[in-house]
């Protein structure tokens, strides 16, 4: 289970191990604040979605967590070691925003995706034949084996999503963290995408944090929802989110979720029609 | 050929595949950074190391190594703090490195012999220690981009991603930026001040267009490089012709070729993606 609790208490339900934990954690550009006395915690197993409207510090919160940036208050905990002193990045698996726009230079599927085992192997190790197997695992999971030796610039914007997502996966993370990672993507594409983190969710116990402005295709997978803008506003079941009137004070307008509980006027703040 | 009975030729020779095949394996990652304005830069900045030098009576080798270091780092440090846009940021660099270094040169005696070789090339002077201090700062770059494989394709292809992998990307920038500045250095022994960027470049537009894997890329730029420095190098001594400006000139010609029968060859295909497409 997730908490967003002002005062971050170590108590309360769920007993799987927590992977990640924010405390009080803030966070500025120059004068302008971000996040302001953040307190999350994600545990194993934990399926879990990160709402709010643009500017919100979705994307920021997430830079923290990867150590990409540096907090200017509070602390970040990554498998119960402070960030500063984590060394296994490897396991938190990253899915950047745009992660399919990888330029115009030549590079294949298996190249790319075999990036995500150079921070297991380092500097100056090869790549092993148990490398090489996760690689090829990451790239099965994904529907990908036979695009192997393609250039990844040949590939539609749906598959090179999913390359992204296996070169994630070939770390062999246990969270991965998704940046907007199904923008650009058509409904089936979607689908198919939170689908497919759904089963890495049930399957593979691999905790799930994904950020996100789709609230309808995302509040009928996850199992938590954290309702952020600058501070956390809500985290629980998708189903209390919308039920509450969580999603209109988030975004500071009537918001209606199609397929979903509605509210008030029931208008919609997602352009996609579905 | 009768030209290679001469021993100053062979050390052209050798000294011009050991730059072709050393500055498009840089060129790769600089191409791919979408940096490749870097090695111009620097090539302009070095000017001024060769002018510091002759005027302080030091190798003007020596202080054009230390410059062009020093420069590539100082690029590097501003482009990490996102001061200025990365290609404001090399044009600065470019024309400040260049206007100190006529400045100095006009300060300095006895350089206008040389100038022309610098701005240009000057393969066929190579005198042995030359090629000896040629072949090791060739030996220095090939083992660093070997060594450094992984993380420099890496950086290249997502530099948010590897730092999020927890891979050391400050280390392999400043290590590249190193690797980066021998190869300049090694480059305006071949073709000069003017062209180096144009040996770093050229090669890797060529085997871009021909490749489907980054590795695959990476060997053809720099058998393209050797093939172009060795070409231009007996072009030049049939056609009496300047070698550095002959040498960037058959690598252009050959890269409008390539890029004339790639799309040929897709149009053929029925692949063309404009979108997609590069170099051409």
């Amino acid at each position: 289970m997730l908490r967003g609790l002002r005062h971050c208490p170590r108590e309360g339900s769920g007993t799987a191990e927590p992977l990640i934990r924010l405390e009080g954690v803030s966070f500025g550009f120059g004068r302008n604040a971000v996040l302001e006395e953040i307190c999350l915690e994600v545990r194993r197993g934990d399926f879990m979605a990160i709402l709010g409207p643009n500017g919100a510090g979705k994307t920021t919160l997430l830079k923290v967590v990867l150590g990409l940036l540096t907090p200017a208050a509070g602390q970040v905990s990554l498998f119960g070691v402070p960030a500063g002193r984590f060394r296994e990045r490897y396991r938190i698996g990253y899915v950047p925003q745009k992660a399919g726009a990888f330029g115009a230079f030549p590079a294949t599927v298996w190249e790319v995706a075999a990036t995500g085992r150079f921070a297991r192997v380092g500097f100056w190790g090869r790549l092993s034949k148990q490398d090489e197997a996760a690689v090829r695992e990451a790239l099965a999971v994904l529907g990908l084996e036979h695009l192997a030796c393609r250039p990844v610039q040949a590939l539609s914007g749906g598959q090179r999503q999913r390359v992204a997502i296996a070169r994630a996966l070939a770390a062999g993370p246990e969270v991965l963290l998704l940046d907007e990672a199904a923008e650009g993507l058509d409904a089936a594409g979607e689908e198919a995408f939170y689908g497919l983190l759904e089963r890495l969710n049930r399957e593979r116990d691999l905790t799930v944090v994904l950020v996100t402005h789709d609230i309808g295709a995302v509040s009928r997978r996850v199992k938590q929802v954290v309702c952020l803008n600058r501070r956390i506003i809500f985290t629980g079941p998708p189903q209390e989110c919308l039920e509450n009137g969580k999603l209109s004070a988030l975004y500071g307008m009537p918001v209606y979720v199609p397929g979903r509980g509605t509210e008030s006027r029931r208008r919609r703040i997602y352009s996609r029609e579905r | 050929m009768e030209i290679w009975q001469y021993g100053f030729f062979l050390r052209a020779m050798a000294a011009g595949v050991l730059c072709g095949v050393t500055c498009p394996l840089v060129g790769v990652f600089l191409v791919a950074r979408r940096f490749s304005f870097l090695a111009d830069a620097l090539a302009h900045i070095s000017l001024t190391g060769v002018a510091l030098g002759l005027i302080l009576g030091v190798a003007p080798g020596v202080t054009t190594l230390a410059v062009v270091v020093a420069a590539a780092f100082a690029v590097e440090w501003l482009r990490q703090r996102q001061r200025f846009f990365a290609d404001s940021l090399l044009a600065v660099a470019m024309a400040g490195g260049l206007a100190l270094g006529v400045i100095l040169v006009s300060k300095s005696r006895g350089f206008g012999a040389d100038l022309t070789g610098y701005l240009f090339g000057s393969l066929l002077t190579v005198r042995p220690e030359d090629l000896y201090l040629i072949a090791g700062l060739a030996a220095l770059t090939v083992a660093a981009v070997i060594l450094l494989y992984k993380g420099l394709f890496a950086v290249a292809f997502d530099e948010e991603y590897a730092r999020a992998a927890g891979l050391s990307v400050t280390v392999i920038n400043a290590a590249f930026m190193v690797v980066a500045a021998l190869t300049v250095a090694i480059a305006i022994r071949a073709v000069g001040v003017l062209l180096a960027g144009a040996l770093v470049v050229i090669p890797v537009l060529v085997a871009a267009g021909v490749n489907r894997s980054f590795g695959g890329a990476l060997w053809t730029a720099a058998a393209t490089g050797a093939v172009l420095v060795l070409g231009g190098l007996h072009l030049s001594y049939l056609l009496d012709l300047p070698t550095g400006p002959t040498v960037v000139l058959l690598g252009i010609g050959v890269l409008i070729g390539v890029t004339l029968c790639r799309r040929i060859v897709l149009r053929y295909r029925g692949k063309v993606v404009e979108a997609q497409d590069f170099g051409g």
